[in-house]
């Protein structure tokens, strides 16, 4: 709620639009109050200004937007009680007392406020709420009639499981909520509501477990939305931009998800969700390296099945992060390493080649790169069709034509589908982009660069943190308990306690024997 | 935009026995390498120089042991502050301080030499040693802005790889080793063991980390048993690592290669395995090892230089100073034969360091219990 009297502040300070010139003045004179609602959102032709009488007596105006309200709603339990009350119920002079009983009597609707502030009910009023003003009250009347059409709920795209739920989240933040409300049943799960830009205004939740989280987690996260003070924050990867500890960093240092089980496990986790209106994408933290390459399936699967998927999941970003740049340091280096009949055979494919291994490389992964990205933005058809094109037809075409060998097309292809194994995308981001570093390093000082570029990426996550926890945990700091759960997966009843990060105020999953 | 971190305050840094232990491991176990078995072949002439490994690794076990006993008395205080805040020891403490910052620059001096020249031999023929040097330097400059909490981290991080890198030299070389090499054992008596004496303590060069890190931990956590289990350990693969090396290539011949050690990883053959000539590989593994070892007192010189010379106002530079002498001073031996020569001065301050930084401890625990007792 601070977050909201901020800004509330902030519209107060400001004027609402700039260069007009007029005065935000509530007055028990409806015509004034009128005036200045007129004033302030009276150009736009959405807004429709609806005159009634109440009970054939009372002058009341009603502002509403016709796009954000549900027109039925407001014929049915607003528009017919008010226009049907009896003349002799309405009173000549407007009293406190009508107020309430119009509240606790008249109306059938679910959520109706009192008001006190223009600008306190401009801010809901923008939201698709219906604003009531009656001739006679220093006050406006709030009534909830949003209604606007929303997205089903559908499986993320981002984040397909086989053995698991298939619901996700969507752009509506009500929706979202009520997604992991069914989930937790537990009076703990705390959901805070404030807005977030000055412009857009939109509604963000902040939801963690009351009893796990950790209040300083928390507390710290609330403070650092609340610094946010821009026009708007479009979706939660802006939001992350604002909130992360360091800009400079490569690696993601908030979880993305899409799926509501995983905001799930990181809510009994003690980590703090965010969910912003208008994307379908939670934010997570913190987060540490290892959960980035954690999948909500891992949970689902049988423990073996899942211990091997990890590795092979950390497998796979060892070679989506060290393969290219492997290849060029012994092709160029090490010669020594290669197996000699191997050797032959690279060399012999190499022969018609005119460019050192360094430059071959990055013609093959830079136009792996721009597949990758022309793929994305065709439509989905078409985009399957690129794929085949450009992985097989111009592979086999640039082998043909000499530009690259053979084995540089394995290399190239077996990176890819290396990375798209890793299940947390932000994640797979930074591994393409440092894999183009540690190739530069490869093509400098062949191993001892890329040792050198894997120390300094070590050096740089052990001083990162995410909102204030150590982003390589459980391995350093060293935890036993951590890494229980962490390149392996242990059964679930042996993962009786939560992870290390981030400290809980409890940390047992299970009752303590 | 982003707002300053707040957590750091709330949630002081520690260390865990555990964590201690590990880093031990990584700190000591890469310097082995670059003297074993060669010089204590020539010590000895016999090949009991297994036996004086054991020996010394007892010998540092006690030290281990007696500086828990004193640490244990004055929780969150390094050894150096301990002293000094004894009422005769500023002084002595300022003067051990400055012992332990020339210590570690020649020390940091040493092994950055050391391993350029091995990088030069076994896996960059043609690059100058200076620039080897100087990335590995620039790295270690990158790791001390992290702080102690970084530098420790990085120690548990690496640990798990050093010690895989010994048990692949192990484990692959096994096969191919004639342990009648190492027979008789004590064939002249257990007088040449004693000459061993003059090179093992460089086989354990970073045990005086403890010295520092301990004041980090929780006063319940400080226990000497961890600690002398990774001393117990790293004793343990360095006597493997003797025998190994006496076995695979002869005791005489051991004598003249000048990293019997990496001479191992080069006579690795993996049956059936895709890569051929691993040695490259391995020496990359040792790369990490070696990197605590000097990141660990590259650290260690620039705290001491600071908490000595400027204990306020802004230290930046002093990292990229110490950088710089240590860079000079490792490019000054002509040659790496005189370098091996300067071990001996190296190790000769570190067991110097060690005797008297306990006999200061010992003086100021007992100082301070008169001076309590005088209290009560």
């Amino acid at each position: 709620m601070a977050m909201f009297k901020k800004l509330l502040k902030q519209l107060n300070r400001d004027k609402v639009r700039r260069g007009d010139e007029y005065e935000i003045e509530l007055s028990s004179k409806m015509s004034i109050t009128v005036e200045t609602i007129q004033n302030i959102v009276g150009e736009s032709d959405d807004v429709i200004q609806r005159e009634i009488k109440i009970g054939h007596k009372i002058p009341a105006t009603l502002f509403y937007i016709e796009s954000l309200c549900d027109r039925l709603t407001l014929e049915e339990y607003v528009l017919k009680p008010l226009l049907h009350l009896p003349a002799k119920d309405a009173p000549a002079v407007i009293t406190d007392r009508f107020i309430t009983s119009l509240q606790e009597e008249i109306l059938t609707l679910a959520e109706i406020r009192v008001l006190d502030s223009i600008d306190n009910a401009i801010l809901q009023f923008m939201s698709g709420k219906t604003l009531m003003v009656i001739d006679g009250l220093k006050r406006l009347i709030i009534l909830n009639t949003i209604g606007y059409e929303d997205r089903a709920i559908e499986e993320p795209e981002s984040e397909v499981v086989i053995r698991g739920p298939r619901d996700g989240l969507n752009e509506n933040l009500k929706t979202n909520m009520m997604l992991l409300r069914r989930k937790i049943r537990d009076p703990n799960l705390t959901i805070q509501v404030g807005s977030l830009g000055r412009r857009g205004k939109r509604p963000f939740a902040i939801c963690y477990m009351k009893g796990i989280a950790n209040e300083q987690l928390v507390e710290e996260v609330r403070y650092r939305i609340s610094c946010v003070d821009t026009d708007d924050v479009p979706a939660t990867g802006s939001l992350e931009e604002y909130i992360q500890d360091d800009v400079l960093s490569p690696f993601p240092q908030l979880f993305h998800t899409e799926r509501p089980d995983n905001c799930v496990r990181g809510l009994l986790n003690g980590n703090v969700i965010i969910l912003l209106e208008g994307t379908p994408f939670a934010l997570m933290a913190p987060v540490t390296f290892h959960q980035l390459l954690i999948s909500s399936e891992d949970f689902y699967e049988r423990w073996l099945l899942a211990t091997l998927i990890r590795i092979l999941r950390y497998a796979a970003s060892f070679i989506a992060l060290f393969l290219p740049a492997l290849y060029i340091a012994m092709n160029s280096f090490h010669q020594g390493m290669i197996p000699t009949t191997l050797a032959l055979s690279i060399a012999g494919s190499r022969e018609g080649v005119p460019f050192p291994s360094f430059v071959e490389a990055l013609i093959m992964e830079a136009t792996f790169e721009l597949l990758r990205e022309a793929g994305i933005r065709l439509p989905r058809h078409v985009g399957q069709t690129i794929g085949v094109v450009g992985g097989l037809i111009i592979g086999e075409a640039a082998v043909r034509a000499g530009i690259v060998s053979p084995i540089m097309v394995i290399v190239v292809a077996l990176t890819a589908i290396s990375n798209f194994a890793i299940p947390g995308f932000t994640v797979a981001i930074s591994f393409r982009m440092l894999r183009f570093a540690l190739m530069v390093a490869a093509a400098i000082f062949g191993l001892y660069g890329v040792i050198i570029a894997y120390i300094a990426i070590n050096i740089h996550l052990v001083g990162l943190r995410s909102m204030g926890s150590y982003y390589l945990s459980p391995f350093s700091p060293y935890s036993l308990q951590g890494i229980k759960d962490s390149i392996i997966r242990l059964p679930l009843n042996v993962l009786r306690r939560r992870k290390a990060e981030p400290r809980t105020l409890d940390d047992w999953r299970e009752p303590r024997k | 935009m982003t707002p300053p971190n707040r957590f750091q305050k709330t949630d002081p840094f520690q260390i865990r026995g555990v964590e201690m232990a590990i880093s031990l491991i990584a700190v000591i176990l890469g310097t082995g390498i670059l003297y074993l078995p060669r010089e204590l072949a020539s010590d000895l002439n016999t090949p009991d120089g297994w036996i004086t490994i054991i020996l010394n690794g007892l010998l540092v076990m006690l030290v281990v042991f007696l500086y828990v006993r004193l640490q244990k008395h004055f929780p969150g205080q390094n050894l150096l502050q301990i002293i000094e805040n004894q009422s005769w020891g500023k002084w002595p403490g300022q003067v051990l301080r400055g012992l332990y910052i020339i210590y570690f620059i020649l020390a940091l001096a040493f092994i950055l030499r050391i391993t350029t020249v091995v990088l030069q031999i076994y896996l960059l023929l043609q690059t100058p040693t200076i620039i080897t040097g100087s990335i590995i330097l620039l790295t270690t400059a990158y790791a001390v802005s992290k702080g102690t909490q970084g530098v420790i981290h990085l120690n548990i991080m690496f640990a798990p790889i050093s010690i895989a890198f010994f048990i692949i030299i192990f484990a692959f070389n096994f096969p191919d080793a004639h342990f009648q090499e190492i027979l008789p054992i004590l064939g002249e008596g257990i007088g040449p063991v004693f000459k061993g004496f003059k090179h093992t303590p460089l086989v354990f060069l970073g045990v005086e980390i403890i010295f520092f890190f301990m004041a980090w931990m929780k006063s319940r956590e400080v226990r000497a048993l961890p600690l002398n289990v990774s001393i117990g350990f790293i004793t343990l693969f360095n006597v493997a690592l003797t025998l190994l090396g006496y076995s695979i290539f002869g005791f005489q011949i051991s004598k003249s290669i000048t990293f019997p050690s990496i001479e191992l990883a080069k006579e690795l053959e993996i049956p059936g395995a895709f890569f051929e000539r691993i040695e490259s590989l391995v020496i990359t593994l040792w790369m990490m090892s070696i990197f605590n070892t000097i990141s660990t007192f590259h650290l260690l010189a620039v705290q001491n230089i600071r908490e000595q010379f400027l204990p306020r106002g802004n230290t930046a530079w002093i990292t990229s100073g110490v950088t710089f002498i240590i860079f000079m001073l490792a490019f000054i031996f002509p040659s790496i034969s005189e370098a091996f020569l300067f071990g001996g001065v190296i190790m000769f301050l570190e067991v110097s360091l060690i005797i008297l930084s306990l006999v200061c401890g010992y003086l100021a625990r007992w100082t301070a219990s008169m001076h309590n007792d005088r209290k009560t």
